[in-house]
């Protein structure tokens, strides 16, 4: 996939602790612009607007509507049909991506996550898709 | 000696006490009539006849006994297909079946015997003698009975242990993750600077911070690898790679403690050697071992990891020039917390799950996992992981020669 530069993040999560972690972590460490929703809803809601991001962060556990589905709402929208998508979760660790892959994710980041490293292993996933 | 004093038949008052349902299998009127007879009236025994044998099993399924009483010998149904066909249901697969045949002969019985009968009697039976032995095999097959449901309960419960250490490990991450990641980027520097107490104390913070969110990782590894869950992908590869990857992953750490690791091996020998792995799971045993061994090497002392070739299989170790293992604690080694000095290991930072977790990895390859200790000289861990059988009898050969 042909990319541009690396440089607006939609994160969906719905703990509101570990949004303002990583916001810190990928606006101060990594130099992103974050945008923010705590739910699918919210994030489709947004997409629909006026926001066009590079990436998609989504948390997979999430009351109403989990990041499974939000992806494929999201891939049903034009602007987002072809956005590459990150899951990140509590529900794996390491290597077991092969399931998110399957969902259509371009990777899948753990948690708990190492905040001085979030930045560089979302670029990582971004580079390689 | 009396009755009572058998060592193999329970006594008389236990075995009474056991209900006893009998289902009874014969062609013959009057055979079936003289053995319902014998079984009438007696304390606990419940009988029910089936005189034609085509219609035993599905009776059998119906009235559940506990023991079979079946002729061997019906003009219209062979006895021994019926002892198969018994054998085959879920229901009556287990229930003892005392089969009834007019022959004193050892080549039936054993035949019997073989295909699943439970015991051989000769008409006619004496009457004493074949209540005890309903009793005995019904007493036998309640026991049985009670055991499969306790292993069945146990099962159950184990289930739900491996359910709510997974679900706790889950659950813990959420709380972990703020955690982590505040600690983080407070002793990482991306938020401005602290004074050098407050410095040193989110450093300790984060530090066990790490830990426990290594321990959670570890106790759910050792779950998913106890209950099966843990997928393995084994892919042929070269176990220089690896090693040099897990090497690579420990560089930081070894350089905190100013510890060298070199690599060692016969890159010829070695060149075209792939051994069946899981990549991620292999790494996550060589990075263990080397962290493992790193910490407990004296500061300007160097970690050798040795790969080669064997017969069959290969072998690659992590040798270190520590302490070494006092021997007391040998055995123990690979046992969950089986750590040396608990003090020791939470200063090292270890969870004291990692060489358990690495034992079970290895052995899911089909292959071993040991070391060899010499207090004040150092220990060297060692795997053995099996060559593909199709690269072993060639190459196994030239190594010999």
């Amino acid at each position: 996939m042909a990319h541009g530069e690396l440089q607006t993040i939609l994160y969906v999560e719905d703990d509101l602790d570990i949004q303002t972690v990583a916001r810190l972590a990928l606006e101060v460490v990594g130099g992103f612009t974050v945008h923010i929703c705590s739910s699918g809803r919210a994030a489709l809601a947004t997409v629909e607007g006026e926001l066009q991001p590079d990436l998609i962060l989504l948390d997979v556990m999430m009351p109403e509507m989990d990041g499974p589905t939000t992806l494929e709402a999201l891939r049903r929208l034009p602007k987002t049909a072809a956005t590459p998508v990150v899951f990140m979760t509590a529900k794996v660790q390491g290597s077991e991506t092969a399931h998110y892959r399957s969902l259509g994710a371009i990777g899948v980041i753990p948690k708990p996550f190492d905040p001085m490293q979030l930045a560089q292993q979302v670029r990582a996933l971004w580079e390689q898709s | 000696m009396t009755f009572s004093d058998s060592p193999v038949l329970p006594t008389d008052h236990s075995a009474i006490a056991v209900p006893c349902r009998v289902l009874l299998v014969d062609d013959q009127a009057l055979i079936a009539e003289a053995l319902r007879r014998m079984l009438a009236d007696q304390p606990n025994i419940e009988c029910h006849y089936v005189s034609d044998a085509r219609s035993a099993l599905q009776t059998a399924v119906e009235f559940k006994p506990t023991v079979i009483l079946q002729d061997l010998v019906m003009p219209e149904f062979d006895g021994f297909e019926l002892v198969r066909q018994f054998r085959t249901h879920s229901v009556t697969r287990q229930v003892p079946i005392i089969v009834l045949s007019s022959k004193e002969e050892p080549k039936l019985k054993a035949h019997g015997f073989a295909l699943g009968a439970s015991d051989y009697l000769v008409k006619w039976p004496d009457k004493l003698e074949l209540l005890a032995r309903i009793r005995y095999h019904s007493a036998a097959y309640m026991n049985l009975v009670k055991l499969a449901q306790a292993n069945a309960e146990l099962e159950r419960l184990g289930r739900m242990k491996n359910e709510f250490i997974s679900t706790v490990s889950h659950e813990l991450r959420t709380p972990l993750t703020s955690i982590r990641g505040s600690l983080g980027l407070l002793t990482g520097g991306a938020v401005g600077q602290f004074s050098a107490q407050a410095k040193s104390l989110l450093d300790i913070a984060n530090k066990n911070c790490e830990r426990l969110v290594r321990m959670v990782n570890d106790v759910l590894d050792i779950d998913k690898m106890e209950s099966g869950n843990m997928p393995f992908e084994l892919i042929n590869q070269s176990l220089v790679r690896l090693a040099e990857q897990a090497i690579q992953a420990t560089q930081g750490y070894a350089q905190q403690y100013n510890v060298g690791v070199q690599l060692q091996c016969d890159m010829a020998e070695l060149a075209d050697i792939e051994v069946a792995v899981d990549r991620d799971r292999m790494i996550q045993v060589l990075v263990n071992l080397l962290s493992n061994a790193i910490k407990y090497s004296p500061a300007g002392t160097a970690v050798e990891v040795r790969i080669r070739r064997e017969a069959d299989s290969v072998r690659l170790s992590v040798a270190d020039h520590g302490n070494g293992i006092p021997k007391e604690f040998h055995d123990r080694i690979f046992q969950k917390f089986g750590q040396v000095d608990a003090t020791d290991s939470r200063q090292k930072g270890g969870t004291g799950l990692g060489l358990s977790i690495c034992k079970s990895i290895v052995e899911e390859h089909r292959g071993s996992i040991d070391f060899h200790s010499e207090v004040g000289r150092g220990t060297e861990f060692y795997v053995i992981l099996p060559l593909p059988s199709d690269a072993v009898p060639v190459r196994a050969q030239t190594t010999i020669q």
